[in-house]
């Protein structure tokens, strides 16, 4: 099987790409040929789908390609985001960006990570204390969540990029999604979409604590007019707050994606300094 | 009972290992005193780190009456006050049954309360 990836390999061609993803995951075929011969761009969401399904595949034991971008700058981008290195594919230009999280696999929580990803959030917009530690603790909940609501084995692929004025981040897991974890326990969950929805309200978890996570994350974002897309089953819901007016979007994929991803793009804001509300409560 | 942070920290008002020297305190001492007033004498800590390990972690094993109840901050900046209120807060929404029968059970590692 051939899978001759797009020019763009973004949230906005979450179709096709994640299209391809399943392809490669369900086939039969013992070969898998990923071409990104023609990639120009892609972003952590593309890098950990990518990564994430060949290593799906090599678990399978099916034999795996990969094509390089014959676009020099995509090609070096993947080499200093630690595409290459994380499959240990020989590099001769590979120069690790400090401004990145490199591409992991995390088989449980690494608060080292999280520390790294707040320290990147935080060389690009001027937060508070109280909220780093807030953000720290909402991205360790979202981790959590990859590891345990997904019942993958397989923990969760994460990255991110500092790129001008923006951040990316990506954290995706190819476990059972969020539809299979919330539907027995929340009865009005009809759809893939509707628990994407459902699991970003304040306080919705199948643990016996947490559901802040998201919640948390989706407030920052809206703070910081920046995007929170989440893809899970046949369902995508995307917060996009850079507009004007604030909007949520929701595309149904033609085939079902077996997992979850969330991506998030930050925007880079020295000048104002975020911190939690006072709405949040004074107990001191 | 009276804690003067600054009679038992010093300047050692920084890192996770200095914040946990008041928490040992007040955990030692937790069931024995009705309150704690500490005294912060009007001292910039500023550091999430002293102030998440010290009294944040209380917050995975009490409830927010209970600290309330028992802790008194005086003498403390705006800004620590609102760093600690930031802190308490999403520590309190941590808390579950597991941190706290590691806390009851008194199961700590390196500063973590690990699951029981």
């Amino acid at each position: 099987m051939v899978l001759k990836y797009p020019r763009r390999i973004v949230v906005a061609t979450s179709n096709r790409v994640l299209n391809y993803s399943q392809q490669a995951r369900v086939s039969q075929d013992n070969q898998i040929i990923f071409d990104l011969g023609n990639t120009t761009e892609i972003t952590p969401f593309g890098i950990v789908l990518l990564a994430g399904t060949i290593s799906e595949c090599l678990s399978q034991r099916k034999k795996v390609r990969y094509y390089r971008p014959r676009n020099l700058q995509t090609k070096n981008f993947l080499s200093g985001i630690g595409f290459n290195n994380f499959f240990r594919l020989p590099d001769e230009n590979q120069k690790i960006e400090s401004s990145h999280v490199q591409l992991r696999r995390l088989d449980s929580i690494d608060y080292l990570l999280t520390e790294q990803i707040v320290e990147v959030f935080n060389f690009a917009i001027t937060m508070s204390e109280g909220l780093q530690g807030s953000l720290t603790m909402a991205i360790n909940e979202i981790m959590t969540n990859a590891f345990d609501h997904s019942e993958s084995a397989k923990g969760c692929y994460v990255c991110a990029q500092a790129y001008l004025k923006l951040i990316r981040l990506c954290v995706a897991d190819f476990g059972v999604g969020i539809y299979a974890k919330l539907a027995p326990k929340y009865s009005q969950v009809q759809d893939s979409y509707g628990a994407i929805k459902l699991a970003v309200k304040e306080g919705i978890t199948t643990r016996q604590s947490g559901g802040f996570g998201l919640w948390h994350i989706q407030r920052f974002i809206e703070v910081n007019k920046g995007q929170m897309s989440i893809l899970s089953g046949d369902g995508k819901a995307v917060w996009d707050y850079r507009g004007p007016r604030a909007r949520l979007r929701k595309q149904t994929m033609s085939l079902p994606f077996v997992g979850t991803i969330i991506n998030l793009e930050i925007n880079v804001d020295r000048e104002s300094i975020y911190f939690l509300t006072d709405g949040e409560g004074q107990i001191f | 009972m009276k804690i003067d942070i600054q009679e038992v920290c010093g300047k050692k008002t920084v890192t996770r290992d200095e914040g946990q020297v008041i928490n040992k305190i007040l955990t030692e001492q937790w069931d024995k005193a009705d309150q704690f007033q500490l005294d912060f004498g009007n001292l910039l800590i500023a550091s999430v780190s002293f102030i998440d390990e010290a009294f944040g972690k209380l917050a995975l094993c009490h409830t927010s009456e209970d600290l309330q109840q028992k802790l008194v901050f005086k003498n403390m900046v705006p800004y620590d006050r609102k760093l600690l209120n930031d802190i308490i807060i999403s520590r309190l929404r941590q808390q579950n049954i597991e941190t706290r029968n590691a806390c009851r059970s008194g199961l700590r590692k390196n500063g973590e309360i690990s699951a029981a």
